[in-house]
């Protein structure tokens, strides 16, 4: 018998085989088979919704250590801050733990109203003490890779990055654990002290009081964050962290992700309950029926969840995401850009954003199963940044000879402006746009992103024009450059194919333009891109940068004052110019005075052309049409508030 | 000359104990290799591991590298990795000093990339990795040999060149595609086998206290917690990446198989056992085949080895949480504490299969001698 079936279906497997290797690799024609014949959409856990992102990613749950987005959808899901963002406002907020705050003429005191009878998962009441021991836990705990810098600043001053800076304000004791335990007792308490003195609370008053040392723009815009989230201060003890006293908070500064006492703990007052988190592969919230929330956050949206479970999974292979979209085992997807045409044919609904109402308008176009949102810009940005005195301490391999011979470039190359200038003509914006970015996409105007305060559509931005990059490399070192020509190197990290297409579109017209101006793209593995760039060794580097707030300050500190411009080595009159015109923006706290600051400050960014400001995505997302009550805020994008979320 | 069994046992376990104690030394050097292979980068560029992005603000960098002590001679990086590191605490006048971490310690440190301490890392990937295994090695090796025989028996005959078409297409198949393609076929389409390693009611049920994890293997559980629906399920799991292991892996197996048959079915005793008027099948079974697995005794150690620490494109393809992907993305990312972990640990399954291996030689040919 067995004998009889074995050549029947070997000869069976063998054709199976050929057929399937004329199939080849998975194309979008490939695909388009299964998905008109075979594929099968059905809502069969409508209790259940699961997200299928890139990779499961979290660094700690610890709301005061965990500085990523992935953290985030956990975090901002299982916690609550003391106010929200008032829906798809990115500029207005609505309080959450806190019922009302007042802020002091001066701009320096904000004043909390704690909400009450809101209870923790386990049980326990929320306090205002449990308010200011969170900030004061976290801002203690410090570490410049965390997201406490974000305080230091407002708390204790301008280039505060942590609280070890209180003691020594060169910054030899920054995350240094040890070297923090041998400093005078008597001056890690009055750090101590300052810290308390910052986030004082009033339990009988019920409410929590933030004393800054200098007013600030975006301070409701950082609290709202997950690093904003308020914790149990007795669980959080009996969990290992800081004990409240300030006669041990060194014990408890300098933690790592991997020694937080609160790295895989969660105990919220947020809408879900952390169920389980298995690092690498997913996290799964449960519902929290006795959320305090009765009210909605604004009209139109869901104020209570009714979604009982949330399995956030990674799944790296697209082929399997994929595939587990069109089994309907997922509810949404992350698509990478290149992979569109694949899920477009199965796309029934179009949703568009409009920036102007901050909503999509949906129109359903058949029958196919997935509604796609579209056009939404997003809060991350590619640039391309050129060092104004490159280090070429112990040789630079990036600057061909080191000297204006045609072979090569001197070291400060580019603190000349028509140098700059001629760089942002000859880059195609256009090109970029399209190639890279599949043609959706915004070319910005100067530092900020649209929908900012202070961010103007019409301000002004270079254009893709040969011409002018021509007169301005005649006007360059004296008409030496348009004689000599110039060879450098453009770097970009390994991978990263966006980053790359900006580097062949600027080799490509410099090369039309003629065969002396020669830039030569190299790949850098990413820790020698970070260490490259970091030093100022790059000629020119292709970075971006996400958002951490959903504010100008956020855009306009890295790139013209801190991280960028420390890369670029900027002249130092020229970061004192912009460090004065970045600090009135983020001291004053009237809206329509900070707009008028940061079109300034736009203007004079184009005016030097630091560097080539890229073009902001506008991005996509496909879900499941049996999903419904999603809302877009930019500073939360994808990752929302799931409780808003209903799934039929 | 043939060995007494008395002096057989007493060599076969001199050759375990030495190959035993050369373990940690092996190990330990392996380790010290990579680990000055590492120590070439920077201390910035180490750093890189714990930066996802562009650094925040201006001492990030700094601090990292102050924490991780990246800066530090070599020798005192990995000394520390061996045993540890000291951590002072303070309350009032009172200090007290205590050592933490080192693997001497059984602290196999923390992986940055998993995001979690690699001793959990190992106790969870490797239950996935083994359990994967145990349902792929037999078909993966009983196949190949099957498929094998059936090609040296039927040498130069229609069975023949189908067995080794079939082989080489599996062989020069990619690996990537073909699990692609069987899981549009048959989780995209037909809604048959699932990736991942369990579905979520079936997880929501392992996760409660109810049930006991006893070995970590979820069909073994389920069977002893009488759970058949969860064993299914997990079996359902399996059914693509096993297939695809084996589809791919028949074809080395098979090649080694069949050439060996056809050398063995010309030796003068097979011809002496067809003369005695013996069944072709009693020669088959009972002559040749026992002579011609010596080299698929091999194959079969390093296939285990293979399957045991993972096969990280079957992992990425079907979401299987084993070792391979891990241990990928750790050499990726150079998170040395991780890399370094999956070495020693490999490592030692390399040398405990190559030691069973050799004492299933001499169990196979009595002629090998291990002393």
């Amino acid at each position: 018998m067995f004998k009889k079936l074995l050549w029947p279906v070997i000869g069976l497997l063998i054709v199976a085989s050929m057929v399937l290797s004329a199939c080849g690799t998975p194309t979008p024609e490939a695909t388009k088979v299964i998905e008109t014949k075979e594929v099968k959409f059905n809502a069969a856990t409508p209790n259940t919704m699961v997200f299928v992102s890139i990779g499961e990613n979290i660094d700690t749950l610890d709301p005061a250590w965990n500085y990523e987005s992935d953290g985030d959808a956990v975090i901002l899901n299982v916690y609550d801050q003391l106010v929200t963002y008032k829906g798809a406002s990115a500029t207005e907020f609505v309080p959450a733990l806190a019922t009302g705050w007042n802020v002091s003429a001066d701009g320096k005191t904000y004043t909390f109203d704690i909400r009450k009878g809101v209870k923790f998962h386990d049980g326990a009441d929320l306090t205002p003490e449990d308010v200011a021991y969170s900030f004061r836990r976290g801002v203690l705990q410090g570490g410049t890779n965390s997201p406490q810098w974000l305080y230091t600043e407002p708390f204790f001053g301008i280039g505060i990055y942590d609280v070890a800076e209180l003691i020594d304000p060169e910054g030899g004791l920054d995350d240094d654990a040890e070297a923090l335990k041998e400093a005078a007792s008597a001056k890690l308490a009055e750090a101590c002290q300052m810290v308390l003195d910052a986030v004082e609370f009033d339990n009988a008053a019920g409410t929590v009081t933030f004393n800054l040392a200098t007013p600030w723009g975006p301070f409701l815009a950082t609290i709202a964050q997950s690093w904003g989230s308020i914790l149990d201060k007795d669980w959080a003890i009996k969990n290992g962290a800081w004990d409240g006293d300030c006669a041990t908070w060194q014990n408890y500064y300098g933690v790592t992700s991997e020694t937080s006492p609160l790295r895989d703990k969660v105990n919220g007052t947020g809408p879900y309950k952390l169920d389980s988190w298995t690092p690498g592969e997913e996290k799964i919230l449960v519902i929290n029926p006795n959320w305090w929330r009765t009210e909605p956050v604004d009209a139109g949206i869901a104020a209570k969840p009714t979604i009982e479970r949330i399995v956030l999974k990674g799944v790296s292979e697209w082929g399997t995401r994929f595939a587990m979209l069109q089994a309907g085992d997922a509810d949404v997807v992350s698509v990478p850009r290149g992979n569109i045409s694949q899920v477009d044919p199965l796309v029934g609904e179009f949703c568009e954003y409009s920036l102007d109402t901050a909503s999509f308008d949906c129109t359903v176009k058949s029958e196919q199963p997935l509604r796609l949102f579209r056009g939404a810009p997003d809060v991350s940005r590619t640039d391309v940044f050129m060092t104004f005195d490159l280090n070429v301490e112990g040789g630079n391999p990036y600057v061909g000879s080191g000297q204006l011979d045609g072979n090569g470039i001197p070291p400060d190359f580019f603190n000349d402006i028509h140098i700059r200038k001629a760089f942002n003509y000859c880059f195609d914006f256009d090109a970029y746009i399209q190639d890279a970015l599949a043609g959706e996409a915004v070319q910005v105007s100067g530092p900020l992103i649209p929908g900012m305060i202070g961010y103007d559509n019409d301000g002004p931005k270079y254009a893709f024009d040969m011409d002018k990059c021509k007169e301005e490399l005649k006007l360059a070192w004296d008409g030496q450059v348009w004689e000599k020509g110039f060879r450098l190197q453009v770097a970009y990290n390994t991978g990263n194919v966006t980053r790359q297409t900006i580097t062949q579109i600027l080799q490509n017209n410099f090369a039309t333009i003629d065969g002396k101006f020669r830039l030569e793209i190299i790949a850098l593995p990413w820790p020698t891109y970070l260490a490259e760039f970091r030093n100022s060794r790059l000629p020119v580097a292709v970075s971006g940068w996400i958002e951490d707030l959903h504010d100008p300050h956020n855009w306009a500190q890295p790139f013209l004052i801190g991280t960028y411009a420390g890369r670029q080595n900027m002249p130092k009159e020229m970061w004192d110019m912009f460090n004065e015109l970045v600090m009135a923006g983020v001291a004053e706290t009237d809206n329509a005075k900070r707009a008028e600051i940061y079109k300034h400050i736009t203007q004079v960014d184009y005016e030097n052309a630091i560097a080539i400001r890229g073009a902001v995505v506008t991005t996509r997302s496909y879900w499941q049409r049996w999903m419904g009550g999603y809302y877009y805020n930019p500073i939360y994008g994808w990752d929302s508030h799931y409780y808003t979320l209903t799934k039929q | 000359m043939s060995l007494s069994p008395a002096f057989r046992e007493e060599s076969m376990l001199n050759y375990i104990i030495r190959r035993v104690v050369m373990v940690p030394f092996l190990l330990i050097g392996v380790t010290l290799l990579i680990f000055l292979m590492l120590m070439a980068l920077t201390p910035v560029e180490r750093s890189a591991l714990y930066v996802r992005d562009v650094p925040r603000n201006e001492r990030v960098l700094e601090g990292i590298i102050k924490k991780y002590g990246l800066n530090d001679p070599w020798h005192k990086q990995y000394w520390r990795w061996l045993f540890g590191t000291t951590v002072t605490t303070t309350e009032g006048d009172v200090t007290t000093v205590e050592r933490v971490g080192g693997i001497f310690r059984g602290d196999l440190g923390y992986s940055r990339t998993a995001s979690q301490p690699v001793a959990e890392l190992l106790a969870r990937r490797f239950p996935a990795s083994l359990e994967l295994t145990l349902y792929s090695v037999l078909p993966v090796i009983a196949g190949g040999i099957l498929l094998g025989v059936i090609g040296a028996v039927r040498h130069n005959k229609p069975a023949d060149h189908i067995v080794r078409v079939f082989g080489i297409v599996g062989w020069s198949f990619p690996d990537f595609v073909f699990g692609l393609l069987l899981l549009m076929a048959f989780y995209a389409g037909a809604g048959w086998f699932p990736p991942g390693r369990i579905s979520d009611w079936a997880n929501k049920v392992i996760m409660s206290p109810e049930f006991h994890n006893y070995t970590k293997l979820i069909t073994i559980d389920a069977l002893l917690n009488l759970r058949v629906d969860i064993f299914l399920d997990a079996l359902r799991h399996m059914v693509l990446p096993v297939i695809t292991l084996a589809y791919l892996w028949w074809a080395l197996t098979l090649r080694v198989t069949r050439s060996s048959m056809l050398e063995t079915l010309r030796q003068d005793y097979i011809t002496t056992a067809r003369a005695k008027g013996l069944s072709e099948r009693t020669v088959i079974r009972q002559h040749a085949l026992p002579n011609a697995l010596m080299p698929v005794v091999t194959l079969g150690g390093g296939t285990v080895v293979g399957l045991l620490s993972g096969v990280v494109i079957i992992e990425t393809v079907y979401n299987y949480p084993g070792m391979g992907a891990a241990a990928a993305k750790a050499a990726s990312q150079l998170d040395v504490i991780t890399v370094l972990a999956f070495v020693l640990f490999n490592g030692l399954i390399l040398v405990l299969a190559n030691v069973v291996v050799d004492i299933l030689y001499a169990y196979v040919d009595p002629r090998v001698r291990l002393d």
